[in-house]
């Protein structure tokens, strides 16, 4: 079992000013909700000056979007890897590992989804895009019967885990999921999710 | 669900009580605790504000009061009969989305609460999981060895959650009005089957 987890590495480099002002934003979004955060909260917190944050970025809603950024999953298993049942278990515990580094981003963004703000709403079809392109076409090939309704339930499954992780564990969550017993779990239910003969432990 | 306003007093006071837990609870989950206002609740149940705060002293304590109220269905009465069949499966899959379907309001409050870091919601959303998990394992328990039920218990309580979870908001408050609730379950049970591999486990 590989020992490096993808998601143990600090999730953002070197801070300039406009990357201080999304990293904080983010966290009072997630904890105030986006009515209840104001940019003069974000500049007091920064210890900035309102329009400081407004060279950046011209409206609270703007901020908002820039925060609702593409997943980058970076270097992934099959990139590497041969397509195997194995490792596109690998895969999808990789670009879950993403999530689950960022349990703030999750709370930001469920807290607006529940509301059903449209900028929230969109990013669940954006964020969609990198699952079809790096589990469901690879699944398709594996199963050989085209892998759409396998992908999305597997999707479906991995969102609740994060989900509830995030619910029940706040950022507490991301500790969790590094624990090796979590790790076993979740290998042990995507390989569940994936249709076909289940592999033998080793 | 609506009963004319009773003549006896004291039902009346119940009924009045009862509406607004009901108008609140509408409220809070689609507006949001925050955005709500006491009069707003008062204008939907159609009294004034000083007769809503004779029944509740405060906005806060009418969603105490939420909390308390029963919730519809559940798994909780289900217990193993023989061997852990398919039919069962979806028995309990159809469990868990009637009362998805049944306390949609109620689950989205809880959920925007627990976000805000309210601790009773999130105790009562441990506990309504602690009883749909532990459904889920004394049935698995029939024909599977612990571990294998554990991680099959947590497979399919996240699908459940995942699914239920991603419809209700990409339905918004139109939930479940505007959801096909057939095509809903049936691809709900067809998925959760197809987790559980009941079906394969016989073999052995």
């Amino acid at each position: 079992m590989p020992r490096a987890l993808p998601w143990t590495s600090a999730p953002t480099g070197e801070g300039s000013t406009r990357r201080r002002i999304l990293d904080t934003a983010r966290v009072l979004f997630a904890e105030h909700g986006y009515p209840g955060t104001s940019v003069r909260l974000i500049a007091r917190t920064l210890g900035m000056s309102d329009p400081a944050v407004y060279y950046h970025f011209p409206t609270k809603q703007a901020l908002y979007r820039s925060l609702l950024i593409e997943p980058e999953y970076g270097e992934l298993p099959l990139d590497r890897l041969p397509l195997t049942r194995e490792n596109l278990v690998e895969q999808v515990v990789h670009l879950f590992g993403w999530w689950a580094a960022r349990p703030e981003f999750g709370r930001m963004l469920l807290r607006e989804q529940l509301t059903g703000q449209e900028a929230s709403m969109a990013f669940m079809e954006t964020s969609y895009e990198p699952w079809r392109r790096e589990v469901e076409r690879p699944l398709g090939v594996l199963l050989g019967i085209g892998g759409v309704d396998a992908s999305e339930m597997l999707y479906d499954m991995m969102c609740g885990v994060f989900w509830d992780g995030i619910l029940s564990h706040g950022d507490r969550f991301t500790e969790m999921t590094l624990e090796d017993a979590f790790q076993r779990r979740l290998r042990a239910m995507v390989q569940l999710a994936i249709p076909g003969p289940l592999e033998e432990e080793a | 669900m609506s009963s004319p306003s009773s003549s006896s007093p004291g039902r009346g006071r119940d009924d009045t009580r009862r509406r607004i837990l009901e108008a609140a609870r509408e409220l809070f989950g689609t507006e949001g605790f925050d955005c709500t206002t006491v009069r707003q609740i008062a204008s939907a149940v159609g009294i004034t504000d000083a007769a809503l705060y004779y029944h509740f002293k405060s906005k806060r304590e009418i969603l105490t009061a939420i909390w308390d109220l029963p919730l519809d269905g559940g798994v909780g009465r289900r217990r193993p009969d023989g061997a852990f069949s398919n039919e069962q499966l979806d028995g309990l899959v159809d469990a868990s989305l009637d009362f998805t379907i049944g306390n949609d309001r109620l689950l989205r409050l809880m959920a925007r609460e627990i976000l805000a870091g309210d601790q009773t919601a999130l105790a009562l959303r441990l506990q309504s999981r602690a009883v749909m998990r532990r459904a889920l394992r004394a049935h698995l328990l029939t024909t599977h060895e612990a571990e294998e039920a554990e991680i099959k218990t947590e497979a399919i309580i996240a699908l459940l959650t995942g699914t239920s979870m991603k419809t209700q908001l990409s339905a918004g408050p139109s939930f479940p009005a505007d959801v096909d609730v057939r095509v809903y379950r049936e691809r709900t049970r067809r998925w959760v089957r197809a987790l559980a591999r009941l079906d394969d486990h016989e073999a052995c």
